[in-house]
């Protein structure tokens, strides 16, 4: 799926010797620093153990019930991360223990100590595995020190690699159980080292602080076979959560039981990325987000998905929330997107949607929930006829309690299904399954320098609160979520009831046709009319004239929504063509219009984040959102660019590291080459289509999609 | 048998005459005679063979994994249309065109009801029945959606297969009203006598159909309203003014009102006159009367009757007569755009009177309508201003 690549290698070692570089220098082909691996390779460690994997499906158990085997090793390994806040929100336990984290203090900070100490505490540790719920809070809080601590501005995505590795033997305390020996998160990251202490007397650790440029966390617990399975899952959905988000981000996720290995890389490779504000990123391949389904192809569905972000909202902190010190203010920005993103649109205007995945994002976009938490920071979703209204679409969303935690997409947080008058879900009747996603990003902002512990704190408070302080602003949220999916689905049921129309044309077209073909009496031109179909008769004839307009008119359609790079006009440009194509047909096209209308409205309203633009990762020398992203994304539409991504690769990797312009300049050049080859076919009459790069000129997609603040096609 | 009204005596018509001989005598110099251009009468099998070579155009297009079009005059386009003063507003042999397309979702609704009203009427045709485009359109009004696109479709199909919409066996319903002097006999054997009274008959629907057409009147009038049409009834107009005949289009003419115009004058060559409203929409519809519409250009040699009068209200006689100014409307500025148009109309320029009636009409930035006159006496219309004005030639 390319989101975790199991690859062959083991080694004997309890951990992998791989190192990995950070943004600045060339990535290895991880394959072949796999391949150094010595040991025994498998698939899946514990299959030894059981003899058979299966699938391993979460399904929401009602409270104290099928949790009690989990939460116990859980309290004693993860679950007792206590939160500095923990005393704030009266959340702390007293049977809980705490890992406690210890970094060099920043030295912009000015701290009077030489370091800082901050206590992580998992706040809902009833549901939680216990090695799972640790390593991602940990690894929550590496990212965000790691944001900080290099003090990179918001806008620039962290870029680098983290290992985490787990090494578990049989127990020799506990039958049936397997003691894991090592849980190790190994990070290579510039000038961060981090020293960890125990407080907690159920686990043990050790520690590595050898380096300055490394991390190394150590611990020890003991859990069943099963436990530690769903745990290694669970981490996996939750890197798939941060890579979506940070995609120069790569996780190397190893897992060794009983001396049984098994790797899984997890990054973004070549695949588009939009750049939705202030350092936040989203894969948008959908492949990420649902599974492949079959009736899905190339040409009756995009690749990727195209997100429309909503109305940033200030979300008030309620009363009993506030005095907790946080200098700044909470905003929510939701974005939508269908998924898959249909190129030929459903005549089936009551299944705009069959499924609604929520994701949640706290600050410096990371995941506010595990994939197997049920926590308060989505009660408040659980009813999500609350913030978006259903009825206007015929649709009547039900929440899926059922989430296969094998999937190789990114499990959402909260999901729902559509259910029919008649009850049944839609799973089972719906062959053309399509998700709508919604991303809920809450970002702290402060006029001040926001420090780490800032962050984790509105984590921690979004973590435990989130529910409440929705509520709060309930009206406001809801407005935005509403206005944006209404904005998503409206462009589908309108693309949807122009299908309709078309359709229900050509029937009665064809009938007509028919009608004066069966009624005639000239036996000559009832001959001519069935031998040029070769049709025995005017019911065959019938047959295929149907499907031969059926596939004249949708091989025109088709064309509308194609998210490879296309030729792209200037809007005078645009105007004056299409000025030409109504003179000499009269017959603009109905999609680009009605997106067209749509994407106009919206840009007349205007939006605050109005500079989405899509890129292919990774290698890139720049941030995303910086003017080299647009003439990249025109390189396959221009011969002198055609570039393939290998070729590409090899530039950058020879580029000095220090030199990080220069991919930027051979795209300045190229832009340059862009803009000569606009005026060359600008004045060549009779040529309409202009290749102009992104940042000089409004964009189209052949979605449809017209320049948009809010589609990244357009 | 009624009594044969009496009108005034042969004095009265003598400018009327004269009037007529100088139309006769510039039609035998081949003048205003209409050209052979346009549609034409056709038979029912060449309408069937058209038919069908469209659709087996279509089928052929679809065989080649072609998306069919129709292709199809821009006929309300102003370049596609010339001006003869003998015939009026006439499309140009090479007009411009467009295309009506099955793989755009802009057009090909229209590219379906096309094809559905060509396959209505080839069933007419064969079954040799007629329909109203009302009826048409009542076949489906939901595909329809209004009677303007089943209106607006079998236009195009008329002028796309250069026959006359009574070749296509479909009928427009008749909204004008006929009396005075004339008798006639419809396609089914119905012998109809106008009368002369105070009741009128309805223009009948097949016009083609007419025939014996019987008449000793001396001029024809149309009369732009219906209410100013009924007024006059009531005042015994037709009987008055005897031998005469009176047809109201009611507001904009139907085809059939304008057909049995382009008949009355084609059959008796007797002057032809137009009574409106001293305003843009009366001038208006005296034109459609006179030099035919746009949107039917392609059939002008058949609908228009370009050596019609202008017989009043003319704008000039509010101030002639001096019609009180609380009787006048001041003109809005549709009007006002309405008026401007038509004096760009290629037209005005062989019509100086009618453009210097009009540049009083835009001076005075008041209209009148014909009502207008009942404010010097009630029965000012037909007891003195319409016997002056065909009397002494008051007409331009």
């Amino acid at each position: 799926s390319g989101n975790g690549r199991r690859l062959a290698g083991g080694s004997r070692r309890g951990h992998l010797g791989v190192r990995s570089q950070l943004g600045s220098r060339p990535r290895r082909k991880l394959p072949s620093a796999v391949k150094k691996a010595e040991g025994c390779i498998s698939e899946a460690p514990w299959e030894s153990l059981y003899g058979r994997s299966r699938p391993l499906r979460l399904r929401e158990a009602p409270p104290g019930r099928g949790r009690a085997a989990l939460s116990a090793q859980a309290r004693r390994a993860g679950a007792g991360l206590a939160s500095a806040w923990a005393g704030r929100d009266g959340l702390a336990r007293p049977d809980v223990g705490a890992w406690e984290v210890e970094a060099p203090a920043e030295p912009e900070a000015g701290a009077s100590s030489g370091h800082f100490a901050a206590e992580l505490r998992c706040c809902s540790p009833s549901a939680m595995e216990g090695t799972a719920s640790a390593v991602c809070e940990i690894l929550r809080y590496l990212i965000i020190y790691w944001k900080c601590d290099t003090g990179q501005s918001k806008e620039v995505l962290l870029e680098g690699q983290l290992m985490i590795s787990i090494e578990a033997i049989n127990s020799k305390h506990q039958p049936n159980a397997l003691h894991c020996v090592t849980t190790k998160l190994q990070s290579i990251l510039p000038g961060f080292s981090a020293k960890l202490t125990s407080t907690s007397g159920e686990g043990s650790y050790s520690l590595d602080t050898s380096g300055t440029t490394s991390f190394q966390m150590i611990f020890e617990v003991d859990e069943k076979p099963r436990t530690l399975m769903t745990d290694c899952l669970i981490i996996k959905h939750f890197l798939r959560k941060i890579i979506i988000i940070h995609h120069k981000i790569r996780f190397n996720f190893s897992v060794k039981v009983n001396g049984i290995l098994s790797t899984e890389i997890f990054g973004v490779e070549n695949e588009p990325i939009l750049n939705l504000w202030n350092g936040i990123a989203l894969v948008v391949s959908y492949q990420r987000y649902v599974s492949r389904p079959k009736f899905i192809t190339t040409e009756s569905h995009c690749s990727r998905i195209h997100p429309v972000l909503g109305h940033p909202v200030t979300l008030f902190i309620p009363d009993d929330l506030a005095g907790m010190g946080l200098l700044g203010e909470l905003i929510l920005t939701p974005a939508a997107a269908l998924c898959p993103s249909p190129r030929v649109f459903s005549s089936q205007l009551n299944r705009i949607s069959s499924h609604l995945y929520i994701f949640l994002y706290g600050p410096s976009g990371l995941p506010l929930v595990l994939s197997n938490q049920e926590q308060p920071s989505t009660t408040v979703l659980k009813d999500i006829c609350y913030f978006i209204d259903w009825k206007k679409y015929q649709l009547c969303m039900v929440p899926n309690l059922d989430l296969n935690l094998d999937g190789d997409f990114v499990l959402p947080d909260v999901s729902y299904q559509t259910e029919s008058s008649e009850g049944a879900q839609s799973q089972n009747m719906d062959p053309q399954r399509q998700t709508l996603l919604l991303f809920l990003f809450v970002d702290f902002h402060s006029g001040f320098l926001i420090k780490q512990m800032e962050i984790w704190g509105v984590h921690t408070l979004l973590t435990a609160q989130l529910s409440a302080i929705l509520m709060e602003s309930h009206s406001a949220v809801r407005d935005s979520i509403q206005a944006m999916v209404d904005h998503v689905l409206e462009q589908h049921h309108q693309a949807a009831k122009a299908h309709q129309k078309l359709q229900a044309s050509l029937s009665v077209a064809v009938n007509s046709v028919l009608s004066v073909v069966s009624g005639s009496t000239n036996s000559s031109f009832r001959k001519t009319c069935l031998q040029a179909f070769q049709a025995a008769d005017t019911q065959e004839l019938g047959t295929k004239l149907h499907k031969i307009f059926h596939d004249v008119t949708q091989h025109r359609f088709l064309h509308h929504c194609s998210c490879d790079m296309k030729q792209q006009l200037t809007p005078e440009k645009k105007d004056l063509a299409q000025n030409i194509e109504d003179a000499h047909e009269n017959s603009p096209e109905l999609l680009a219009e009605i997106s067209g209308q749509a994407e106009n409205k919206r840009l007349k309203r205007g939006s605050l984040h109005q500079s989405a633009e899509e890129m292919e990762v990774p290698h890139s020398a720049s941030a995303p959102g910086t003017p080299e992203i647009a003439p990249r994304r025109l390189e396959p539409t221009a011969a002198s660019l055609t570039v393939k991504r290998a070729e590409r690769r090899k530039v950058h990797v020879q580029a000095p590291a220090p030199d990080r312009a220069s991919p930027g300049r051979v795209l300045e050049v190229t832009r340059r080459a862009l803009r000569e080859r606009v005026r060359r076919e600008v004045r060549a009459p009779g040529r309409y289509g202009v290749l102009i790069p992104g940042s000089l000129c409004s964009r189209r997609m052949h979605c449809g999609c017209r320049k948009s603040p809010i589609c990244p096609s357009g | 048998m009624a009594a044969a009204p009496v009108g005034p005596g042969a004095a009265f018509f003598e400018v009327l005459d004269r009037h007529r001989a100088s139309l006769v005598a510039a039609l035998r110099r081949g003048g205003p005679e209409a050209s052979a251009q346009g549609t034409r009468l056709a038979s029912s099998a060449q309408v069937l063979a058209s038919i069908e070579n469209i659709m087996q155009d279509i089928i052929t297009s679809l065989a080649r994994n072609e998306a069919p079009a129709f292709t199809i005059d821009n006929r309300s386009s102003w370049e596609n249309i010339k001006f003869e003063d003998s015939v009026g507003l006439q499309m140009v042999a090479h007009c411009t065109t467009r295309k009506i397309k099955s793989n755009s979702l802009k057009s090909v609704k229209k590219f379906a009801l096309i094809l559905k009203i060509l396959s209505m009427i080839y069933k007419l045709v064969q079954s040799n029945t007629y329909a109203t485009k009302r009826d048409i359109y009542y076949t489906d009004s939901q595909l329809f959606g209004t009677q303007t696109v089943v209106d607006d479709i079998i236009n195009d199909i008329s002028c796309m297969l250069r026959v006359p919409r009574r070749s296509l066996h479909i009928l427009s319903t008749s909204k004008g009203l006929i009396a005075g002097n004339l008798r006639y006999i419809e396609e089914d054997g119905t012998k109809v006598h106008c009368p002369c009274g105070t009741t009128a008959v309805a223009v009948p629907s097949n016009i083609q159909g007419i025939r014996n057409l019987i008449t000793d009147a001396k001029f024809l009038l149309i009369v732009e309203k219906d209410a100013t049409f009924q007024r006059l009834l009531d005042d015994d107009f037709c009987n008055k003014m005897s031998p005469c005949i009176m047809v109201t289009g009611k507001g904009v003419p139907d085809l059939n009102t304008r057909l049995l115009v382009k008949k009355l004058w084609d059959s008796f060559h007797i002057p032809v006159f137009t009574l409106v409203d001293a305003d843009p929409h009366g001038i208006e519809i005296m034109c459609i009367y006179k030099y035919g519409s746009r949107s039917m250009s392609f059939e002008a040699h058949n609908l228009t009757v370009p050596a019609m009068r202008w017989l009043g209200l003319l704008p000039s006689d509010i101030k002639r007569l001096n019609v009180p100014r609380d009787s006048l409307i001041p003109l809005t500025k549709p009007d006002q755009g309405k008026l401007d148009s038509i004096l760009k109309r290629p037209y005005i320029t062989c019509q100086p009177f009618w453009r210097r009636e009009m540049e009083i009409m835009a001076e005075s930035k008041m209209k009148a309508e014909i009502q207008a006159l009942t404010s010097l006496s009630s029965d000012y219309l037909s007891r003195v201003y319409l016997p002056n004005k065909l009397k002494f030639g008051g007409w331009i």
